[in-house]
C-alpha cells in the first residue's frame, strides 16, 4: 500500500515535470517564432531618421562620380543613408508622392530624391534655387542618381 | 553590352538632339512601374516610381530605363530577396527597353492605342517584346499607360524550390509615364 503511494507519487513528480519542461519549451518557441517574425520576416525597413552616416557629398560631385565610374560609385553609395546638399531645381507632386530634383552638372542629369511622408509640411515651405541637406538611401543612377526614403537635415545635426 | 546600349542611348538622345531636335524628344523621370505576383499562399507587389522613359517623337523612337533597387516593397524582407536572390540587381541593376511605338501619330490629339515593339533587356537576358500601349496626348503632354505580363521563366530568375509556390509564374505589369518637354 505504501509502497504504491510512494511510486504514484513519483510518477506525478515526474509528470509534472515533463509538464513544466514542455512549457518552458512551449514559450521558448513562441518566443523564437514571435522574434523572427518581427526582425527577420517583417523586418523594418531602414529608418533614416535614426541611421548615423559619414557620407556626405554635393549633388554636383555625386553626379560626377556616378558619370566616371558608375560601378565605383556603385559600391560607395548605393543602399547606403547618405546626405547630398545641393540646389532644388524643380518640386513635383506626383502620385501622391512628393519628389525633390536637385541640380546635377548639366540639364539632364539631376538627383531624384524621393520624400518620407513625414516631411510633406516642410517641403511646403521650400523653393526652387534654395540649398538644401537631404538624406536618403542612394539607390543608383540611370540618368538621374535615384535616393528613397528622404528627409530634410539641418546642416549643424548631420 | 549593357554598357554599349547605354552609351548609345546617351549619344543619339542627348548630345545629337540637344541642338537641332530638342522640341522632338520627351522625357519621363517619374514613370511608375508596379509588378504583381498574386498565389495562394501570398500576394507581393513592388511599385518604383522613378523610371526613366524618353521618346522621340519625329520617329516614335522610345527607350525605357529602371532601376531594380527603385521598387519599394511592403516588407523590407521581400525587397532583400528581390534584390539579393531574384533579380541579382548587384550584377544586373538595371531593366531596359529600346523600340518604337508603332504607326505613331505625335500629332493625334486624345488617346491612341498602339504597340510597343523592342527589346527589353532585364538579367542579362534579351527579348524581342511587344507591349499594347494607351497613348494620351493632350496638347503635346503625353501619357503612355498600360499593363503586360511577365513570364519569370523567360528572364533566367530562379525561385527556390521551397518558394515556388510564393512567387507566381507570371508576374503582371503595370505602367504609367508622364512626359514634359527636355
Amino acid at each position: 500500500m505504501s509502497f504504491q503511494t510512494v511510486s504514484l507519487d513519483i510518477s506525478m513528480k515526474r509528470k509534472h515535470k515533463i509538464q513544466i519542461t514542455g512549457g518552458v519549451a512551449l514559450v521558448f518557441i513562441i518566443m523564437l517564432c514571435s522574434y523572427l517574425y518581427t526582425n527577420v520576416y517583417n523586418k523594418p525597413h531602414t529608418d533614416v531618421n535614426k541611421a548615423t552616416t559619414t557620407l556626405s557629398v554635393s549633388s554636383k560631385n555625386l553626379l560626377a562620380n556616378f558619370n566616371t565610374n558608375e560601378v565605383s560609385a556603385n559600391s560607395t553609395y548605393v543602399e547606403k543613408v547618405i546626405i547630398v546638399e545641393g540646389k532644388i531645381k524643380k518640386i513635383t507632386y506626383l502620385n501622391d508622392r512628393y519628389t525633390i530634383l536637385l541640380h546635377g552638372q548639366n540639364e539632364l542629369s539631376n538627383i531624384i530624391c524621393d520624400m518620407s511622408m513625414s516631411q510633406f509640411e516642410d517641403i511646403k515651405k521650400l523653393n526652387p534655387g534654395q540649398t538644401v541637406n537631404i538624406k536618403g538611401i542612394c539607390k543608383g543612377y540611370l540618368m538621374d542618381v535615384i535616393m528613397l526614403n528622404c528627409i530634410l537635415v539641418n546642416k549643424e545635426n548631420k | 553590352m549593357n554598357k554599349i546600349i547605354t552609351l548609345i542611348f546617351i549619344l543619339t538622345h542627348y548630345i545629337g538632339f540637344s541642338q537641332s531636335q530638342a522640341q522632338e524628344e520627351v522625357i519621363a523621370r517619374l514613370g511608375q512601374v508596379s509588378f504583381f505576383s498574386y498565389t495562394s499562399v501570398e500576394n507581393i507587389e513592388a511599385t518604383n516610381n522613378q523610371s526613366h522613359s524618353i521618346i522621340d517623337l519625329s520617329n516614335g523612337e522610345i527607350a525605357v530605363s529602371i532601376l531594380l533597387r527603385a521598387f519599394v516593397f511592403k516588407k523590407a524582407l521581400m525587397e532583400e530577396h528581390f534584390n539579393e536572390s531574384y533579380v541579382e540587381s548587384d550584377i544586373y541593376p538595371k531593366i531596359q527597353l529600346h523600340g518604337n511605338i508603332l504607326d505613331f501619330d505625335s500629332n493625334l490629339q486624345g488617346v491612341q492605342t498602339k504597340i510597343v515593339k523592342g527589346t527589353m533587356s532585364f538579367h542579362g537576358v534579351n527579348r524581342d517584346i511587344e507591349i499594347k500601349t494607351k497613348i494620351d496626348n493632350t496638347e503635346g503632354s503625353y501619357i503612355l499607360s498600360g499593363d503586360f505580363e511577365v513570364n519569370i521563366k523567360d528572364y533566367e530568375i530562379k525561385v527556390p524550390p521551397l518558394l515556388a509556390r510564393n512567387i507566381a509564374k507570371t508576374i503582371k505589369v503595370t505602367f504609367r509615364f508622364e512626359y514634359q518637354s527636355l
